[in-house]
């Protein structure tokens, strides 16, 4: 009992953390409108119901004991390779979202294979570890994104045009779908391998800190993605290539202190970090499941279970 | 033991991804040329670009802080700019650029290629503000006032310039761009007079399509702000007299639906009587009277009539500037 209660934040602020993700690099998509945000709530509520759906299939697949029933042991493995391959390609996307940033941003000169060398390094590390540490490690970054994203929020709010955005008017059906599924895409897909991590990490599910995570992290990235909208207008806020690091330029405080996409590139960093290292220890654990003797007998991994 | 490891990986990844970006490497930045300005004049086809430059020695603090305006000439904005960088002896640091200066004879072609390329440069902040002038050139070479360049004077006195009059220029690269994205043709950008080495704001020059059409006065000017809705709280300039305005709100509605009429309201705030509502309402009139005449939808009024009357919009959209060139303005000021 003492430990959910201990873990309950941290996972909540993985959660959170996770959705931001690369999300947060490159939405609103190219071809963003007044309709965005309506897409963006759509998207969002109906991540929730398919959490609340995968949640209890995670638990079912991935723990307890399967038993002689072949049937449900191939059920199983194939949940395996799914659950591998999807995290492999959600880290890959994120990876690269992340790296093509700091290449063009931050360090132009540096060559990629350097930076990559240096992500990847600390991803490893932070994946191989106790998951109880890299949690730790979550939430302290978590309250520091979360000033940033509010300050950020409130200083650029100012210059917000409210015309930029239409709430109380549904578009026709083609432009609805178009501008719910880059947000259906990411985030709220790759949400659903974090129903697979509770039940690897905890052996349970967790229905109260996935659902305050999952919110949390559609709220953050909703106040991300609508102040850039707000303020730029959405065909010029698709057009960007870091419309979140560009809205954060445009802020300055009195004469000394102007140009502080820095703390954006902070936000990038660490939802980036988060969300490929909990898809590498996925991937690592649905591999050592598969490979595993005894997979069939138990599905509690060695690594970082609590 | 593990939280303290956090508690210092954590400050020492944040110090790396903070702070100046773009920055090639430590061994350089003892001198850098830090721009303060960029400007562009055009005689015929050609287009000079131009860099105002702070030299910076980081070597030596007490050194003095040294200017210089970079040039160069081509028939684009690109080939311009790469001939002016080439005079360049050290690294140019664009991302404290806080001004692009636009001569009088640019054309539209130069100006849309300026805004491509503010759009495409990552290191050029979108709040980099857009200013007219006779000739950039002969701004740029002026001796500074408060600041060290004349790039982040411009910016001052049009920050001082708001605070005093409340008029909300709204010409940051960001505010115009999003502008041209919805397909709002006309924009207005304060333009800085040049009187024997000094520079001041004198009015405002109007672009439509990105070419220069109109030149506002100070007084047209607070009025054009007035249309606009982008007047705040501050002194406006009329006549022979200064008039306070505590807050100013204006709407723009077509009334009628058969054969609409514009229908402009403003309600302002200040200590100054009936008198000066009869000017403003007039002064408005003639602005939109102008306009028409030039085939210029000053006021924005077709992204309002979008906004507000869609369907209607659709049946004049073809030909929008015949219904404005004919289009009635009822002005009403409280």
């Amino acid at each position: 009992m003492k430990k959910n209660i201990r873990f309950f934040t941290h996972t909540s602020v993985m959660w959170a953390l996770f959705i931001l993700g690369n999300a947060v690099i490159a939405l609103p998509a190219a071809d963003a409108d007044e309709f965005t945000f309506l897409g963006y709530l759509a998207a969002c509520g109906l991540g929730l119901l398919l959490n609340l759906i995968a949640l209890p299939a995670a638990k079912r697949l991935f723990t307890g004991n399967p038993g002689r029933n072949m049937f449900i042991k191939v059920i199983r493995c194939t949940a395996y390779i799914i659950t591998a391959v999807f995290a492999v390609f959600c880290a890959a996307d994120t990876v690269s979202a992340f790296l093509r940033f700091i290449k063009d941003i931050v360090l132009i000169n540096t060559p990629m294979l350097f930076i990559a060398a240096v992500f990847a390094a600390v991803t490893v590390y932070f994946a191989t570890r106790r998951q109880e540490d890299v949690l730790k490690f979550f939430l302290i970054s978590f309250w520091f994104a979360l000033a940033v994203i509010i300050f950020f929020f409130i200083a650029t709010s100012f210059e917000f045009n409210a015309a930029n955005i239409i709430i109380f008017k549904l578009p026709d059906t083609k432009r609805f779908i178009s501008q719910f599924m880059p947000y259906f895409i990411n985030p709220v897909l790759p949400s659903v391998l974090l129903s697979v991590y509770d039940a690897a990490v905890f052996g349970k599910t967790r229905y109260a800190a996935a659902v305050s995570g999952y919110i949390t992290g559609c709220v953050l990235l909703g106040i991300c993605t609508v102040g850039t909208v707000l303020l730029f207008g959405p065909s010029l806020a698709g057009q960007l290539d870091y419309p979140y690091s560009s809205a954060v330029s445009t802020v300055s405080i009195g004469r000394l202190f102007s140009r502080l996409d820095g703390f954006a590139y902070y936000i990038y960093f660490i939802c980036a970090l988060t969300k490929t290292i909990v898809c590498i220890f996925l991937t690592r654990t649905c591999l050592r499941m598969l490979g595993s003797a005894r997979a069939a007998k138990t599905a509690v991994p060695g690594t970082g279970s609590l | 033991m593990r939280k303290l490891c956090l508690a210092v990986i954590i400050p020492v990844l944040i110090s790396t991804f903070t702070g100046c970006s773009a920055a090639e490497s430590f061994s350089t930045i003892a001198h850098e040329y830090l721009v303060s300005a960029l400007g562009f004049d055009q005689n015929g086809d050609e287009i000079t670009a131009f860099f105002e430059t702070v030299v910076i020695n980081s070597e030596d603090a007490s050194a003095e802080k040294k200017n210089e305006l970079l040039s160069g000439s081509g028939y684009d904005i690109d080939t311009a700019l790469r001939h002016a960088a080439d005079k360049a002896t050290e690294t140019l640091e664009l991302s404290h650029c806080a001004a692009v200066v636009i001569g009088e004879n640019t054309d539209e072609k130069t100006v849309k290629e300026i805004f491509d390329f503010l759009s495409k440069e990552k290191s050029i902040t979108l709040s980099i503000i857009l200013i007219s002038t006779d000739s950039a050139e002969e701004l740029l070479s002026c001796e500074t006032i408060s600041s060290v360049a004349v790039g982040y004077d411009i910016m001052n006195m049009q920050q001082a310039n708001t605070r005093i009059s409340g008029i909300d220029y709204k010409n940051r690269f960001f505010e115009l761009e999003a502008a041209r994205k919805k397909d709002i043709k006309t924009y207005a950008i304060p333009y800085f007079e040049v009187t024997a080495g000094e520079y001041f704001i004198d009015g405002m020059t109007v672009y439509n399509d990105d070419s220069a059409v109109m030149r506002l006065d100070n007084q047209e000017s607070s009025v054009y702000a007035i249309a606009t809705d982008s007047q705040g709280k501050g002194i406006l300039n009329f006549s022979d007299r200064q008039i306070k305005v505590e807050s100013v709100k204006t709407d723009c509605v077509l009334k009628g639906e058969i054969a609409p009429k514009i229908v402009l309201k403003t309600e302002i705030k200040s200590e100054a009587g009936k008198e000066c509502e009869h000017e403003i309402k007039e002064s408005i009139k003639n602005l939109f009277s102008d306009s028409q005449e030039l085939g210029t939808d000053l006021f924005s009024i077709g992204n309002i009539i979008e906004r507000k009357k869609n369907d209607f919009y659709l049946k004049i959209k073809k030909d929008y500037y015949g219904f404005y060139k004919a289009a009635e303005l009822e002005v009403i000021v409280k």
